[in-house]
């Protein structure tokens, strides 16, 4: 059947008026992939309060490697584990600290986000953030190393939802390995820099 | 049936489409679309938000006589715009500055007495709710609900975030959704004109 000419003009202005831009708030949560209820804490840490953190050395979306150490004698750090991109609670963890930078900054404190996703998954990922303004990192191979090494790599192989706090000697301050499904609170993390930075 | 001329053709074709087109123009345009669901009613007299952080706050809202908490019919307005906003939600802070100009054409549109916007944080503490009001420099209330007893009242825990309800205030402490809005706009002005065309407010509304 032929449509007359004014409904198929009709049609493409209609169609350019009621365009509708895609549910950007609602689009972020079409692309997270669900994994449903997880066992909320999946390993056994290695480290304790007190201990000296492992050193390690990671590649960086930033395109350097980042070492631990480096920041010995300069700067508290504070290392944000998320298990994998483009799933719940991680997609919706890291924009916040983006919105707290001055706040950690403030207790002379550098965030460094780690996943064990390679470098172009965590790429996507980030930008799909909107970007970061710290350094992310990857422990993709060898695979969950450094989790590994801090006793916090799932069976599954990805790591636990876990913050560490170390202080400019390179001290553990504080650990939350967090129920995987659930996220940390800011009030938590910015106490501990408080008491870190107070003498 | 005899064709009639391209020219003829073409000009019915333009009227038409133009005629069409103009139907189309009172959906909003630079929102998703409001959902599925048909208006409902809220209990506004039963929904308890904290007592506001500030004195300005307070006074935005009409509200005096501090307590602990306080009722959401309480809130001195015709119209209540609620966002459900979450500090950790990227579309959430992008979408910020925008819903700020919101407010600002409403306080220059002289509804600033009788249309009111809220922000309830979705699982936020009070402190992830003050950094992202600072960061934005939100000028209207905003309210932490760590354990979503309020967004639940709303019945809106299974949004996306932000999520906007419209609320037209009646008697008996009750209150009419007019419009539910989920994700974020681009601009603030057919957001407005929205919000202003699904309360039926009026200029005749002003005090």
């Amino acid at each position: 059947m032929r449509k007359s000419p004014a409904i198929l003009l009709a049609l493409t202005l209609i169609s350019g008026l009621l365009w509708i831009p895609s549910a950007r708030g609602a689009g972020l949560k079409d692309n997270i992939y669900p994994v449903g209820k997880l066992k909320p804490v999946d390993s056994r840490l290695k480290v304790k309060v007190g201990d000296e953190a492992p050193d390690f050395s990671l590649p960086s979306l930033q395109g350097d490697r980042v070492t631990l150490s480096r920041y010995r004698g300069k700067k508290n750090v504070v290392l944000s584990f998320v298990p994998a991109a483009w799933t719940p609670v991680c997609s919706g963890q890291w924009p916040g600290y983006n919105i707290a930078k001055e706040m950690i900054e403030k207790h002379d404190a550098i965030l460094l986000g780690i996943s064990v996703d390679n470098l172009p998954s965590l790429y996507a990922w980030t930008k799909e953030m909107g970007g970061l303004w710290f350094p992310v990192l990857s422990d993709f191979w060898p695979h969950g190393a450094v989790a590994e090494r801090y006793g916090i790599l799932r069976s599954d192989g990805v790591s636990e939802r876990a913050v560490f706090v170390i202080d400019k000697k390179g001290i553990i301050r504080y650990i939350d390995v967090h129920d995987i499904n659930e996220r940390p609170d800011l009030d938590t993390l910015l106490s501990v820099l408080e008491k870190l930075s107070t003498p | 049936m005899a064709r009639q001329p391209l020219a003829s053709r073409c000009r019915r074709s333009i009227l038409l489409a133009v005629l069409l087109a103009g139907c189309a123009g009172t959906a909003p345009r630079t929102v998703n679309p409001p959902q599925a669901e048909a208006p409902k009613a809220i209990e506004a007299g039963a929904i308890r938000l904290p007592w506001p952080s500030s004195a300005q706050d307070a006074a935005y809202l009409g509200l005096t006589e501090p307590t602990d908490s306080f009722p959401l019919d309480r809130i001195r307005a015709d119209v209540l715009v609620i966002e459900v906003f979450d500090m950790y939600c990227r579309f959430c802070q992008a979408t910020a500055p925008r819903l700020n100009q919101v407010y600002e054409r409403i306080q220059h549109s002289g509804f600033g007495d009788t249309l009111k916007i809220i922000g309830i944080g979705r699982m936020n503490t009070a402190l992830e709710v003050a950094t992202f009001r600072g960061k934005y420099k939100v000028p209207f209330p905003m309210f932490p609900d760590k354990d979503l007893s309020i967004i639940r009242a709303l019945n809106a825990q299974d949004a996306s975030t932000p999520h906007f309800i419209v609320v037209k205030m009646e008697e008996g402490g009750r209150g009419r959704v007019v419009t539910t809005l989920t994700g974020t706009f681009e601009d603030p002005k057919a957001f407005y004109n929205h919000i202003i065309q699904r309360s039926g407010l009026k200029k005749e509304d002003n005090p």
